[in-house]
């Protein structure tokens, strides 16, 4: 804004500042009080007759310069000041000693080293301790059958299961085009077309169906579970169910889990359904091999143990996405940002999980000799 | 008080869907003066004050701050107006992944190309202003307790030094003593930085000591604008049964 400057003069003793002293000129007025050439020590006038506006931030700004100038031997006197800005430089006067303290210093690097494997280890303890008493309460429901929450299940299968339907099978029937393909690119060099069947049936049903909708879950549901519950922490929410004798984790929490255990399951029946559908269809088109062959040869070749190989790790999947996503949502403390850093935990912790949990199946079905 | 208008609302109609919280209301707001909204709860307070901050669009009828609208105005003119203005939201809505003084910087350093060094005296300026306690500037909000949040909230609502300060029921949830020492504070700061506060209240302390005006929301407009004491005197039955009550008795006797 050209129009609105700061003018600043100087006469012998007197400096004649005037015009708009905001925010908006505070470059111009701190450069222009840097420049000014101040003759020798002695009494000083600061003629404020030309001020048009002022804030808080000119008001400051010259009251540090006045302050300098004291400093320097000068006698400055403020001369002319309108009635309206006097108010302000009454209260900056009553404010302006304040010292800034500097920011706490955060520990060195080696402290935090420390420090992160103690709470990590910490984390794993309390982790325990909720898988335990979710344990407890889980036998407080068996023994009592009439408290088990049916409609807060019913309700969560339908979220977390249910509406998850339509993106579990795109994907599968996705990742089934491009395995058919990646593997029917290699066999057809040894026409060995037909076996693609076997490979695509061995592989989609023992990994990569229960992997890839558990993964799709713990994006989906397990970030969910961590938001909803840490929202409900900041809230007060879960304090109020406390204050009332009841559990959130058999209210909340359980339910969540058994409704993923019976969810996560039946979509990787479907997902594994939709990638062999996928395989099939680019089967037919890139190797010639038509459906009733693919059926046939599906039939004969891949056994009912693999299918159940793969499905028997998926309850295990949904208690670690449910539960980790219910775990992080109860370690929110106090602020937005601690909402969004535990989502993210919950994701990456339940995914490594997942992996995890999937490598010692592998183990153990090769000490079985499955 | 001058005659200067702050705020100008003509014939605003606001609602939700189907239904309508204003109709045809209307209200001036004058420059320098503190203007106290009250009414039932559910009348509409907020809904209007959110309405002036360009939080809702209106349905109908139009705002005007310093005789500027909100409505097909380019960019750079509602960030014009709207560096006009300072909020106090009613549970303070400090940044919770910020310190306070991190809080009190935030608009300088987004809004303006001021040194940091600048920015932080200043800060530290308006944070002694709001008198939030200078040894715990930081700390986080979760970590305050419910005077010093509204006192963190000052700080920040007037840091860009507003023309306007808007408070949402700024002694809510506070004791008496605190109540009374914010209501001072206000008082003060308003004379000092010359001020135009539009504060929504339930407090009867705070319409008799900080309100030079008081306009009393029902039946989706304002029912009456006008000093404390000729508030009650008014005949409109939803005023008096809102002042009718043994807490509002107390003054009465005193006035």
């Amino acid at each position: 804004m050209k129009d609105q400057d700061v003018t600043i003069e100087l006469s012998q003793r007197q400096i004649f500042l005037g015009g708009y002293l905001t925010w908006l000129q505070s470059d111009q007025l701190a450069r222009d009080l840097a420049a000014l050439s101040l003759p020798g020590a002695g009494a000083l006038s600061l003629n404020l007759a030309g001020v048009m506006d002022m804030d808080t931030i000119g008001a400051w700004q010259v009251q540090q310069f006045i302050q300098r100038c004291r400093k320097q031997g000068y006698d400055v006197q403020l001369e002319s000041l309108a009635e309206s800005f006097e108010a302000l430089f009454h209260l900056i006067h009553d404010h302006e000693k304040f010292s800034l303290e500097a920011a706490p210093k955060s520990d060195p690097w080696l402290t935090r080293v420390g420090k992160g494997c103690f709470s990590g280890m910490a984390q794993s303890r309390d982790y325990f301790a909720f898988v335990g008493q979710l344990w407890y309460e889980l036998c407080h429901w068996i023994k009592r059958p009439r408290l088990i929450r049916w409609p807060a299940i019913a309700y969560a299968i339908e979220l977390d299961g249910y509406s998850a339907i339509p993106i579990v099978a795109l994907l599968s029937f996705l990742i089934g085009v491009v395995l058919a393909y990646q593997i029917g690119v290699q066999l057809r060099n040894y026409g060995a077309n037909i076996y693609v069947v076997d490979l695509l049936g061995i592989s989609v049903l023992r990994e990569f169906a229960p992997l890839l909708t558990a993964i799709i879950l713990a994006g989906r549901t397990g970030s969910a579970h961590t938001a909803q519950i840490g929202t409900m922490k900041l809230n007060e929410e879960l304090d109020a169910l406390h204050t009332f004798g009841l559990s959130p984790n058999s209210l909340i929490v359980l339910p969540k889990i058994l409704a993923l255990a019976v969810a996560l399951p039946l979509l990787t029946i479907l997902s594994e359904v939709f990638s062999i559908f996928g395989g099939m269809i680019m089967s037919n088109g890139m190797l010639g091999i038509t459906f009733t062959e693919f059926l046939k040869r599906f039939g004969a070749n891949v056994t009912f143990t693999t299918y159940l190989v793969g499905l028997i790790k998926t309850p295990v999947f949904a208690v670690l996405i449910a539960s980790i996503g219910c775990f992080q949502g109860y370690r929110v403390t106090n602020s937005a940002e601690s909402v969004g850093r535990h989502t993210t935990m919950s994701v990456v912790q339940g995914i490594f999980m997942i992996i995890v949990a999937d490598a010692a199946f592998s183990i153990l079905y090769t000490l079985l000799d499955i | 008080m001058s005659t200067e208008i702050a705020i100008q609302i003509d014939d605003l109609t606001t609602g939700y869907g189907e239904k309508t919280v204003h109709e045809h209301l209307n209200l001036s707001v004058y420059r320098g003066e503190v203007l106290a909204l009250v009414g039932g709860s559910g009348c509409g307070k907020t809904t209007l004050l959110r309405a002036i901050l360009n939080l809702i669009k209106p349905m109908a009828g139009s705002i005007q701050v310093f005789g500027e609208s909100f409505s097909h105005q380019p960019l750079e003119n509602e960030l014009s107006i709207l560096k006009r203005w300072g909020v106090l939201f009613q549970t303070g809505a400090l940044f919770s992944g910020l310190t306070v003084l991190d809080n009190t910087c935030f608009p300088l350093r987004e809004l303006t190309d001021l040194p940091e060094s600048l920015i932080q005296e200043i800060a530290m300026l308006k944070i002694s202003m709001a008198e939030f306690p200078l040894d715990s500037v930081y700390k986080y909000p979760s970590e305050l307790s419910g005077g010093m949040l509204k006192r963190a909230a000052l700080a920040r609502a007037i840091v860009m030094d507003p023309k306007i300060l808007f408070l949402d029921e700024p002694t809510a949830g506070l004791d008496p003593n605190a109540a009374s020492k914010l209501d001072d504070l206000i008082n003060r700061l308003q004379k000092s930085l010359h001020l135009t506060i539009l504060v929504v209240t339930h407090d009867l302390d705070t319409l008799w000591r900080v309100a030079d005006r008081v306009a009393f929301l029902g039946d989706k407009r304002v029912l009456a604008v006008d000093s404390m004491q000729a508030l009650l005197r008014h005949s409109a039955p939803l005023i008096v049964e809102y002042f009718s009550n043994s807490r509002a008795d107390a003054y009465r006797e005193l006035a």
